[in-house]
């Protein structure tokens, strides 16, 4: 394997420091704030993919809607040290051997996988142009489909969330029928 | 393609039209519209000619129609079977029938962004059907559980998808083939086929809910309202196994090197999923445990793709059709025999044998689950377990011994039934759509032939 670019080991470097941090720290704001930072130097790998649109979607998306959507949560919810739940060291163990195995199991498969890799074609595959074409043409129909897959999430957050007042007043009406039957 | 689009239109439909009325209303029109559009992919009639589909997307050959229709047949009978709600707003239905349009897409996928975007779509309103009973706190858990491991499998699914698309440089499943048989020649693969195939089979096992993926579903179907349990029992079964066969399909080149890691998965699913079923004292986690076991019976199909002898999709189609129904009476049993006596474990069923009606549809429905003869049951384990012997006789030993095992809590529930009580036993409303599903068992179960493309 030739030497890596150097902006890719700076961001790589980032972007690992920030995750490790967003793990371990004590925290709540300070590991969303961490996220964050990774975010922007995973959008950096983006552009130096040569993917834009994919660049500015993730910072849109990820560092903007939704990590402000975790920062209003934590500041509503106002989590304090009692209320963080006492896990079992045994739990923490396991997870860490399955998951160091697994870690372990993926890089001693592809230490050697480099030159079999599927290599991007072309350097402007990436660009919003073409990432257009690509999306209303040869994939219109999964992208239309997407619409069943967001009716479906809309649907059932508002199920969810809607108050039941409706519930309890059709069922006292049932059972006033039933009563009166 | 007609079927997916007359689906999706019914699930808006239901939706807008229910707004405002009880959900019962919107009950028979749902059935009908689901019926309707099963028929229309058994007649495989092309309504929208004017739509063209890329190949490499999404098809439906004559096999995938006659899932299809399962589909749509099995999404009616949930429906028509329970009682409706009574609360406001056929929002209910609407996800079922949403959730139904996904496993549509999954049946027909030849790509794997299809795959992914037919799994999101059947389950993510699943998520929230688990957690429709919103009082319940157990029907809470199983939203949140089922939520939090379905998305980290979703991840892995989508993680191996990603590694696939690495390995071979193409989304399609016939493409992928090619890059599958060339390794296959040469016998070497590349570590990243391998790990993206084994990352993709953990989505999907996940899932069917196959061992050792399985922790989620007796909490989730317990705590689930049992309508919803029964939709995902069936419905996910039967997509997420048709598209299990479609990915085996694919990668058949390579089954040498796979076939015997999905004969310990389907053991561990049988002896795991029947033992377990020995001891629970609820009825449903009981049938949860069943339909693990059942994941097993029905990896062994995934034994028989590339043997040019068996035509595994047809005897899939027909263990399917078994099971389902059957899956689907008996978890109407346990509604019904719930909203009788208010009980939530075995006691339920006391006293049941005064309804003679009742009792014997019971027995039908329980005894085609157990897979004795002419039930639809021994006729879908006779195929499989026939054709499976010549390519893995020890499974299929493995497969009869937990047949035997699963006979003996199944029969747990006739002993309660037939115990003599001296409890009151009132009546509860029985419906005759049960009779039709013990009709159909037996008429399955009698003439199998009728039901093997």
């Amino acid at each position: 394997m030739s030497a890596l670019p150097i902006p890719f080991l700076v961001l790589s470097f980032i972007t690992i420091l920030c995750a490790l941090y967003v793990v371990t720290s004590k925290n709540p704001v300070h590991s969303v704030l961490a996220l964050i930072v990774a975010f922007f130097s995973i959008s950096a790998h983006y552009v130096l993919l040569n993917a834009q649109f994919l660049a500015i979607v993730n910072l849109m998306v990820y560092a903007g809607a939704i990590m402000v959507l975790f920062l209003f949560v934590l500041m509503l919810l106002n989590l304090g040290k009692a209320a963080e739940p006492i896990k079992s060291n045994a739990w923490a163990l396991a997870s860490a051997i399955s998951a160091g195995s697994l870690l372990l199991i993926l890089t001693a498969a592809f230490q050697k996988s480099g030159e079999q890799v599927y290599r991007n074609p072309s350097e402007t595959v990436g660009l919003v142009k073409n990432l257009g074409k690509v999306l209303f043409g040869e994939y219109l129909i999964p992208f239309e489909l997407t619409g069943a897959l967001f009716i479906g999430a809309m649907v059932g957050a508002v199920l969810l969330g809607k108050r039941d007042s409706g519930d309890h007043e059709s069922s006292a009406l049932a059972e006033e029928k039933g009563a009166s039957s | 393609m007609s079927a997916l689009l007359i689906v999706f239109a019914a699930a808006i439909l239901v939706l807008f039209l229910g707004i405002n009325k009880p959900e019962s209303a919107m009950k028979w029109p749902s059935v009908i519209l689901l019926m309707l559009a099963g028929l229309v992919a058994l007649s495989g009639v092309d309504l929208a000619t004017w739509l063209t589909v890329p190949e490499s997307m999404i098809s439906y050959s004559s096999m995938d129609r006659l899932f299809v229709a399962l589909l749509c047949g099995i999404g009616a009978l949930v429906i028509a079977v329970f009682d409706a709600l009574s609360s406001k707003g056929s929002d209910r239905l609407g996800l079922m029938m949403l959730s139904l349009t996904g496993a549509v897409m999954l049946v027909g996928q030849e790509n794997l962004v299809m795959m992914f975007l037919g799994i999101e779509v059947m389950s993510i309103p699943l998520y929230v059907l688990a957690g429709s009973d919103k009082q319940n706190i157990f029907s809470n858990e199983a939203a949140i559980k089922y939520f939090l491991l379905g998305a980290f499998s979703t991840a892995i699914l989508l993680l191996g998808s990603a590694f696939l698309y690495g390995a071979t440089g193409t989304l399609v499943l016939q493409s992928m083939t090619h890059k599958a048989s060339m390794y296959a020649h040469f016998g070497v693969y590349p570590p990243m086929l391998v790990a993206g195939l084994v990352l993709l089979a953990v989505g999907l096992l996940f899932k069917v809910s196959a061992v050792p993926f399985h922790f989620w579903a007796p909490d989730v179907y317990e705590g689930s309202p049992t309508r919803s349990t029964a939709f995902m029992a069936t419905i996910v079964k039967i997509a997420g196994f048709s598209a299990l066969l479609r990915v085996t399909m694919a990668f058949e080149p390579m089954s040498l090197w796979y076939q015997n890691a999905v004969a310990i998965l389907a053991i561990l699913s049988i002896i795991v999923g029947n033992m377990m079923g020995l001891v629970q004292s609820s009825p449903k986690r009981m049938l949860a445990y069943s339909s693990i076991a059942h994941a097993g019976y029905m990896l062994l199909v995934l034994l028989l793709v590339g043997q040019a002898q068996f035509e595994a999709d047809s005897i899939l189609y027909l263990y399917l059709v078994a099971y389902s129904i059957a899956s689907t009476g008996a978890f109407a049993w346990i509604e019904w025999a719930t909203q009788r006596s208010g009980k939530m474990d075995f006691t339920m069923f006391n006293g049941l044998s005064s309804n003679r009606w009742a009792i014997v549809n019971m027995v039908i429905v329980f005894l085609s689950l157990a897979g004795i003869p002419l039930t639809a049951g021994f006729a879908g384990k006779y195929y499989l377990f026939a054709s499976a012997f010549s390519i893995h006789p020890l499974a299929v030993g493995f497969a009869l011994l937990g047949t035997l095992l699963s006979i003996a809590y199944y029969f747990r529930a006739f002993r309660f039934a037939f115990a003599d009580t001296q409890e009151s036993t009132p009546n509860a409303k029985f419906s005759w759509v049960l009779m039709l599903v013990s009709v159909a068992i037996l008429l399955v179960g009698c003439a199998p032939m009728w039901f093997m493309p």
